[in-house]
């Protein structure tokens, strides 16, 4: 795992055809991230977010502009497995154990895999369900697919996660606590993290940086840097300095 | 309750204890309708002194399945082989031409286009044609069963192809993973449900394809008992080679539902886990 991956997006615009005219989605899109630093999109539903995620990926194209990771086109680092996606759905396969699901990454694409990757056990026990590998899917909780689903992650090996508000659709507890976890595992494997979200709290909590996008056509109205010491304390007076800030911003794009 | 009292029945796993108390009681009144609809038909083709010829009373339907038992099994044997064959081929068909307009879209529409004008031909137009050309044995037979099952399974195999988890395909592509890949570990795996719901539709379909087939031209099987029976008016005789199309019929369904609950076995999970407290998720979070 390369632990030098930098993102830059340059004047990216995404159309979609739509009725009666084209739909802008995003606009002027200018972004550089820096290696193995933790970045949050935050913004109204709708302003692109999600867009802004696949077009990084490479599953979508952009209009205009062009989007380089460490200096190649995004779909040179998939053919290189230096992409890990994960989104809100676990998508995991029902009929595949937990230890199945978590070899997926390794089974496909084998080319680019090496020869030193560490087993899907130790990814599993990496997100403590060591003990659930036979399990399948549908005996799990919301929390613990999403659980095989970041193990499922780990083993791409790669170096830039893409993230689509994974913990979104479960609840507070478990959220708080898969999101202390992933900090964990981003502090200990340090990969780039595109982490979208419409969680202000969270994007300060787990954040280096947070870009704000406006309503549609998504712009960048907010770039806030944030260099409070993890793990952070949402109730102190720092914190919520940081959460004024993106929220006001927010305000401003006028949402 | 009852219900999933049966399908745990039909799988085997509870043989004795309280709830089979329910369960035969549910039986012995199933049982109960038939024998008193038999006894009703029974009192009325003796009441109003009904010739044979045109309405057959149970008790001389069961003495002629009693006494021309080998024979019928023997014919049913026939009909079954050949059903299955063409269930068998049928559905090969449907599955590999899904498998090419999954790949290939362009053959899409060609495909569609002649598979639609073979279904929407009458079978009992095509049938005949088929026994002129390839005589009285299986062969005309299997490929009517054929062309009645394959559309079926080739609409549902499709649609199951396309039914993939886009969050699921997304992952596959961020992955670099090949539509061979693809297909192989999502596409395939996730239609089989489709298949197994357009085989439960298609299976006893295959038995009237066979049958039908047989009416046209054969040297064996029900078809051609109930055929002789009909030209004859020998109605115990046409309805007992119906009693044992039913049976069979209901014997292959029975198959593929234990075929289908083996290979399905994620379903019946997701089925189930609504009954059952899910103690399991509830631990770790």
């Amino acid at each position: 795992m390369s632990p030098t991956i930098d993102v830059q997006l340059t004047d990216v615009w995404q159309e979609f055809p739509a009725y009666p005219s084209r739909l802008t989605a995003l606009r002027e899109i200018d972004l550089t991230i820096a290696p193995g630093s933790f970045v949050s999109i935050v913004g109204g539903s709708g302003c692109g977010k999600s867009t802004l995620l696949q077009l990084v990926a490479g599953l979508q194209m952009p209009a205009r502009g062009e989007v380089r990771i460490a200096g190649k086109r995004p779909s040179s680092l998939r053919k290189a497995k230096q992409i890990g996606w994960m989104s809100q759905q676990a998508a995991l396969l029902p009929w595949r154990t937990v230890l199945e699901n978590v070899q997926l990454p390794r089974q496909v694409n084998r080319r680019t895999n090496g020869t030193d990757g560490i087993g899907a056990q130790d990814m599993l026990k990496l997100v403590n369900l060591q003990e659930f590998a036979a399990a399948y899917p549908h005996t799990l909780s919301g929390g613990m697919q999403q659980r095989v689903a970041l193990a499922r992650t780990l083993a791409v090996g790669a170096s830039l996660w893409l993230m689509d508000e994974p913990f979104a659709s479960l609840d507070e507890l478990t959220r708080e606590s898969l999101t202390n976890e992933l900090l964990a595992l981003w502090q200990q494997f340090h990969p780039t993290v595109l982490w979208v979200t419409h969680n202000l709290a969270e994007a300060v909590r787990l954040s280096d940086r947070i870009i704000v996008l406006s309503p549609r056509p998504g712009r960048i109205v907010g770039d806030v840097h944030v260099s409070l010491a993890r793990r952070r304390d949402d109730t102190c007076e720092a914190f919520q300095v940081v959460l004024r800030q993106v929220r006001t911003s927010l305000q401003g794009a006028g949402s | 309750m009852t219900v999933e009292v049966y399908e745990q029945i039909g799988r085997g796993r509870i043989r004795n204890g309280a709830k089979n108390i329910r369960v035969n009681g549910d039986k012995l009144v199933g049982v109960g309708i038939v024998l008193g609809a038999m006894a009703i038909w029974e009192t009325a083709v003796f009441l109003t002194k009904t010739p044979a010829y045109l309405m057959p009373a149970p008790s001389a339907i069961v003495r002629y399945l009693l006494g021309h038992w080998w024979s019928l099994w023997g014919a049913g044997l026939v009909t079954l082989a050949e059903a299955l064959g063409g269930l068998l081929l049928g559905t090969a068909v449907g599955i590999v031409l899904a498998v090419l307009i999954n790949f290939w879209q362009r053959l899409e529409q060609g495909i569609m286009s002649l598979a639609l004008l073979i279904k929407s031909t009458p079978i009992i137009a095509i049938a005949p044609i088929l026994t002129i050309w390839l005589g009285f044995g299986p062969a005309p037979k299997v490929i009517v069963t054929a062309l009645l099952t394959f559309f079926p399974v080739l609409i549902n195999t499709l649609t199951g192809f396309r039914a993939a988890d886009p969050a699921i395909l997304d992952l596959m592509r961020s992955l670099d993973a090949s539509p061979q890949e693809t297909f192989v570990h999502v596409r395939w795996p996730g239609a089989r449900p489709f298949l197994f719901a357009a085989l439960r539709v298609v299976a006893p379909l295959a038995m009237i394809g066979a049958v039908v087939a047989e009416w046209m031209g054969a040297s064996s099987g029900l078809g051609r008992n109930m055929w002789l029976a009909y030209t004859n008016l020998n109605m115990p005789a046409l309805f007992a080679a119906v009693f044992v199309l039913t049976v069979l019929s209901t014997a292959v369904y029975q198959l593929v539902v234990v075929v289908e609950g083996r290979a399905l076995f994620w379903q019946h999970m997701e089925k189930n886990r609504g009954l059952q407290n899910d103690s399991v998720g509830t631990e770790i979070k």
